[in-house]
């Protein structure tokens, strides 16, 4: 090294000190020494071929071949610095490594950015030579230790910022988490996302959600849609998955009794199975269905006729075996803890009392996939008894006593029915059940439905008749579901129109305008996403025309509404409960929306639907937006400086509203007819055995003296973690054995689950919920 | 005593429900306008005047005082008031603010049992 110095001293040092954190440092220090390396490196500095062999020469008298090149270096950078200045600092720059995304060292050079700008971007060529030029003088002049492509990039979106190109910057940035982030995510300590348990899959979950929503909102809505959601005009719900799969789907069991199963839907992957041959396996692969549908789905899966479609496999079975398989199901739905990231499948399974009229006369799928004459008429009492079995099952809980949580059930109830007696029987059982664990959905076919309707998943009514057809009822491919939800925000339209009526209409429109884009859009994804082959599962063709088992155009496109009552109180100084003027106030309201709804339906030949949104976080995250940009204009539920704020969900009555129950059922009742996909109502039950008798007088009369079409009663349940003993109500230890290891689970929106998960407005509102005793049922 | 027929355009059962609402009303000696009316639900594109009905002569009108002659039906958008009701299918009878019969046609003598039970 004292040859070196004798050269230029200061020149040396002067490369160390932008080089020496520098990986490319470390890097040469593997690389011998050669002369041919000396003219290489002169050369991609841009000096001739005969300066090249000059200083190589000269370097060559002064060391020898037992020298690394990384202690050559600073001496060709000494000698070009005298020789070419211009070239000395390029040797420099071309010295800088760079870690890339393929995981590998490359030398630095600035071509690779100009590249990789113009592939990704619209950005000018005039610019990207300009960026490329100052990212790397903004290099040579600091002193990056492990440089990697990411950082790169990362100085470029900056000057692409300074610059005003701001839509080529979210063309060029990356998306990621921040290091924090993850690093809270690993260790466990992220407490917002509760309801998912702390295990490996959940982690990778909620990475990929970060990642696939940050996506959404960057590069797939267009920016006027990403304001709108950000400001809380809309809520575009799901945004982690709105680049790849559809929300909710119901499916028909018949289908896959009779052509067998492919989990990924082509068998490429995964083995295939025939049509089952015994009851057992048939079971067993409807519960692989949900789960394989899951993969291909954001929200619920179900069922729908399920006992009904079923009873053929059961024939000859005694009611003991009938058990075993509806207990073998539902505890495969509960158990297979294996979807979305690590959670159970969001199931679902639709009962009947009885055979429905519409599949009375339809051949019915045997076992190995055949019809052999016989219609669903003949197998009543199979219907029946697995019925029975059903609600044994979920009566009896798991092995601790616990209720199960999925698969969700619900029952087909008739008003006329309820009027005769018909099913008294079955009934009993069911209020039973609600009395328990608060299990049943009731889905009330009242007068104003279409026959043909089924709910599923987060309580969404599809109406059968648009999605499926009298071919479908037939060949056993009767499904649907909800493509997208995106909900509005009905609060903000108030304080927007200052109250103004007209207003109010207008600026309806306008948002539900916003709507139908999103909703465009989301179709044409999921639609370009079938084509590509993303969706096998939905993709997979049900006949020889090719037909698909997921069709964008026949799903519901779900408008859903959070806070007509808090838009009435603005608008009418009251609430819904307080004067027929506020509830018709409201209902006038509703009634523009179906309108509008319908309209859009008509425009688009889309089935669009106007719903009550399972808003488990949107009404707290739309009620603190406004609480921020109104201020004391904002009407909420709950306290704004703890974070309990929240807007009463869709059109129901204010939680703590005070009102006898039958008033309330009859104040959102009037509501459930205009909506056209799903609407929901809830009764806190207060308390802890509630006696079935009088639960099911009181079914009876909210089916035949009001119009609510799915309703649901809820009973808080808590759970002994030591005993597993299950009471009634939000207790703070164990009525048995005293344990203060607890969990208390009730329904967060549209199912069950263990309020350790829920947001704070949430909480707030289970606080908030008036639950009505026994005594209080004929009010 | 106020009785509420609510009906619509199109409403296959809704002739025969006209039909026993106006038979037990003679009956009873109930009169058209202060004692019973029927409303059109989605009605508000009607004109006033008259018109025919499933084949019988009616005398359209705009409100309820406007009804002068029998049979004439109040034609409005009333699916709001009929939902208040609970009622959101037609034809439903409403009786004295309770909704009695919902998407259901009664036989004239279950209409006048049920009538004469509210006087």
């Amino acid at each position: 090294m004292d040859k070196v110095n004798v050269i230029n001293q200061e020149a040396v040092e002067d490369f160390y000190s932008s080089d020496k954190s520098n990986i490319n440092f470390w890097f040469a220090k593997v690389e011998k020494y050669s002369a041919q390396r000396v003219v290489f490196s002169c050369m991609r500095a841009g000096t001739s071929k005969n300066l090249a062999y000059e200083i190589a020469e000269e370097i060559d008298s002064l060391v020898d071949n037992r020298m690394k090149m990384s202690d050559v270096r600073p001496l060709i950078f000494a000698l070009l610095k005298k020789k070419d200045p211009q070239a000395a600092e390029r040797f420099r720059a071309s010295e800088i490594y760079v870690r890339t995304s393929a995981e590998t060292y490359e030398r630095f050079d600035r071509r690779m950015i100009i590249k990789s700008m113009l592939k990704e971007t619209v950005i000018s060529e005039k610019d990207a030579n300009e960026i490329a030029l100052e990212v790397e003088q903004y290099l040579h002049k600091t002193n990056i230790g492990n440089l990697n492509s990411a950082l790169i990039r990362e100085l470029v979106n900056a000057k692409l910022l300074e610059r005003g190109l701001e839509s080529i910057r979210n063309q060029y940035t990356r998306i990621g988490m921040p290091v924090f982030d993850i690093t809270k995510l690993i260790s466990g300590g992220d407490k917002e996302n509760a309801n998912l348990q702390y295990n490996p899959e959940t982690i990778h979950k909620l990475m990929a959600d970060s990642i696939s929503k940050e996506y959404t909102i960057n590069k797939l809505l267009p920016p006027d849609i990403v304001d709108a959601h950000m400001n809380g005009r809309i809520h575009v719900h799901d945004m982690d998955y709105f680049f790849s799969r559809p929300f909710c789907f119901s499916h028909d069991i018949r289908f896959f009794l009779r052509n067998g199963f492919k989990p990924d839907g082509t068998g490429d992957h995964t083995s295939i199975a025939g049509p089952a041959k015994k009851a057992e396996v048939a079971f067993l692969h409807a519960a692989k269905v949900l789960a394989a549908a899951q993969t291909n789905c954001a929200g619920g899966q179900g069922f729908s006729y399920f006992n009904t479609f079923m009873a053929p496999t059961v024939t000859g079975l005694d009611y003991k075996k009938v058990k075993q398989m509806a207990q073998m199901f539902i505890y495969e739905m509960s158990q297979m803890y294996v979807a979305r990231g690590g959670q159970t499948v969001f199931s679902s399974i639709d009962l009947d009392m009885h055979v429905p009229k519409m599949f009375k006369d339809i051949p019915a799928v045997q076992l190995g996939g055949k019809s052999n004459g016989n219609t669903y008429a003949d197998y009543e009492d199979e219907t029946k008894m697995l019925f029975n079995a059903f609600l044994d099952v979920f009566n009896d809980g798991d092995w601790k006593g616990k209720p199960f949580n999925f698969p969700k059930m619900e029952v087909q109830l008739d008003p006329k029915d309820m009027k005769t007696g018909k099913y008294d029987e079955e009934l009993l059982k069911l209020s039973e059940l609600a009395g328990k664990f608060g299990t049943p959905y009731y889905i009330i076919h009242q007068p104003y439905m279409p026959d043909f309707s089924c709910y599923q998943c987060c309580a969404f009514l599809m109406p059968l008749d648009e999605s499926a057809d009298d071919e479908d009822i037939l060949n056993g491919t009767v499904r649907g579901g909800s493509l997208q939800v995106v909900t509005l925000n009905l609060p903000q339209i108030g304080y927007d129109a200052n109250g103004n009526e007209k207003k109010i209409f207008d600026l309806i429109d306008e948002r539900v305008e916003l709507i139908k884009r999103v909703m465009i859009q989301r179709k044409e994804l999921i639609e370009n996403n079938l084509q590509k082959g993303m969706l096998p599962f939905l993709s997979q063709p049900i006949d020889d025309k090719g037909t698909r088992y997921f069709e964008p155009s026949k799903q519901s496109f779900t408008i859903g509404i959070v806070g007509m009552n808090e838009l009435v109180k603005f608008v009418t100084g009251e609430e819904l409960h307080d004067s027929a003027s506020a509830w018709t106030f409201g209902l006038k309201t509703m009634k523009y929306l179906k309108d509008k709804v319908a309209e859009l339906r008509e425009e688009t030949g889309m089935n669009f639907a106007l719903a009550r949104t399972p808003a488990e976080s949107c009404a707290t995250r739309l009620a603190n937006i406004d609480i921020k940009r109104y201020k004391n204009k904002a009407i909420y539920q709950g306290d704004r400086d703890n974070g309990t704020a929240y807007y009463t969900n869709s059109f129901h009555v204010r939680p703590d509203a005070g009102v006898p129950l039958f008033k309330r059922m009859s104040y959102e009742g009037a509501f459930h007819p205009l909506t056209d996909g799903g609407a929901m109502s809830h009764v806190w039950l207060g308390e802890s055995n509630p006696n079935a008798e009088a639960i099911m007088e009181l079914t009876k009369k909210l089916a035949t003296k009001t119009a609510l079409q799915y309703m649901a009663f809820t009973k808080d349940l808590t759970i002994c973690d030591d005993c597993g003993y299950t009471a009634g109500g939000v207790q703070t230890a164990c009525p048995k054995c005293k344990s203060s290891k607890i969990q208390v689970w009730s329904r967060i929106t549209g199912y069950y689950q263990n309020i350790k998960g829920w947001n704070k407005a949430k909480l707030q509102e289970l606080k908030d919920r008036q639950k009505y005793g026994q005594t209080e049922f004929g009010g | 005593m106020k009785i509420i027929l609510f009906t619509a355009k199109k409403c296959p059962k809704c002739p025969a429900a006209r039909k026993v609402l106006r038979e037990a009303a003679s009956e009873l000696n109930l009169k058209e306008g202060p004692d019973f009316v029927e409303k059109i639900i989605d009605g508000a594109d009607l004109p006033e005047g008259e018109m025919e009905l499933e084949g019988t002569k009616y005398h359209i009108v705009k409100s309820e005082s406007g009804i002068k002659e029998s049979p004439s039906a109040v034609a409005d958008d009333f699916m709001v008031e009929a939902l208040t009701y609970q009622i959101a299918s037609t034809p439903s009878i409403v009786i004295d603010e309770e909704p009695v019969f919902i998407s259901n046609i009664p036989s004239k003598e279950e209409l006048i049992e049920e009538i004469k039970k509210r006087m």
